[in-house]
């Protein structure tokens, strides 16, 4: 599925802004909203853990099965093995399917529930090379990162980088945003702002992901990953549930040789 | 007597989770303190530690980068 503007930022048609490439603006780019339900996503769940999933009014609602042993094989950052689920779908703009050698920068805003919140989770979006592996250096993401504890009132917002994360710590921030570039088969970095209530951005940051030349001299098609799992080493009781919207915009651009 | 620089402007007070030097995986919330070692340092730096001496560096080497981390510590704590 291409990603598909929902209205054009300018005149407010549907459809999204004019194609920006031969000339097309890209001021105000429309985000892409995740909806998990559109029939756009596949869902790779090794373990079971996502019992179903709802959408409504731009935020999901994901309803788990039980997890009796925490493990941080779910916690999508950090670890070498990674099991957590997510959903996934290739990367297209304006039809064209996004390559590991594009110059792509992938940003995401990212909101977390603060109610539905059943067990501490963590929820990362953003481009990898490989969605359905089990292995965080086979998977490659890189994107935006959104964790919470149960019962906390305050969330983390930052960047995801393999099986890393910077984050800002909990904090009364209510909003996370974040941009990665990769290019040339690298995964490049990413950096981040938490926002608050009132807009104001209360703090920053960044982290690399440390990854050269990462397809082995091959050139990959690049997906979209929306991953969902726990905050570290935590269980998920029976239809256990948490809440988040994330929307996302991606670019390349061609620099020449 | 080698030299460490603190890149002061990105101390962060940040959550991070990542992995340490002996493969443990963390996730801690605190400083992030960059320490940059010129290169032309380095040598001189691995010279004078021994991975299996417990009093490696020495005492007074070992306070070079110390107070340097320490100073960029009490700055952002207490400016």
């Amino acid at each position: 599925m291409p990603i598909t503007p929902c209205f054009d930022p300018t005149t407010g048609a549907s459809g999204g802004a004019a194609p920006a490439g031969g000339g097309g603006s890209l001021y105000a780019l429309a985000p892409t909203i995740v909806d998990l339900t559109d029939g756009s996503w596949t869902l790779f769940d090794p373990d079971s853990l996502i019992k179903s999933v709802a959408h409504s009014a731009g935020s999901n609602t994901v309803t788990f099965n039980a997890l009796a042993v925490g493990s941080n094989d779910y916690n999508w950052s950090t670890g070498a093995v990674c099991r957590a689920p997510r959903w996934y779908k290739k990367l297209e703009i304006s039809g064209s399917q996004v390559k590991s050698v594009d110059t792509l920068n992938f940003n995401t805003a990212l909101v977390g529930d603060l109610v539905v919140n059943d067990f501490s989770r963590r929820v990362v979006v953003g481009p990898c090379f490989d969605p359905t592996s089990t292995v965080a250096t086979t998977i490659q993401g890189t994107g935006g990162v959104h964790a919470k504890a149960v019962g906390g009132a305050q969330a983390q917002y930052g960047v995801w980088t393999v099986n890393g994360e910077a984050t800002l710590p909990d904090t009364l921030q209510v909003k996370g945003l974040s941009t990665v570039m990769r290019s040339n088969n690298s995964l490049g970095s990413g950096t981040y702002l938490g926002i608050n209530s009132a807009g104001v951005a209360i703090g920053q940051g960044s982290r690399n992901a440390s990854v050269l030349a990462a397809t082995g001299g091959l050139t990959l098609d690049v997906y979209v990953l929306v991953g969902v799992g726990t905050r570290s080493i935590d269980t998920i009781p029976a239809d256990g549930q948490f809440k988040f919207s994330a929307n996302y915009s991606a670019i390349t651009t061609v620099f020449g040789a | 007597m080698p030299t460490v620089i603190i890149d002061f402007p990105e101390t962060n007070h940040e959550s991070i989770s990542s992995t340490q030097t002996d493969g443990t995986p963390f996730e801690a919330s605190g400083y992030v303190i960059q320490v940059v070692i010129p290169d032309e340092e380095v040598e001189e730096w691995l010279s004078l530690y021994d991975p299996t001496s417990g009093t490696s560096p020495s005492a007074a080497n070992s306070r070079i980068i110390a107070r340097a981390v320490l100073e960029a510590l009490r700055v952002t704590v207490d400016p």
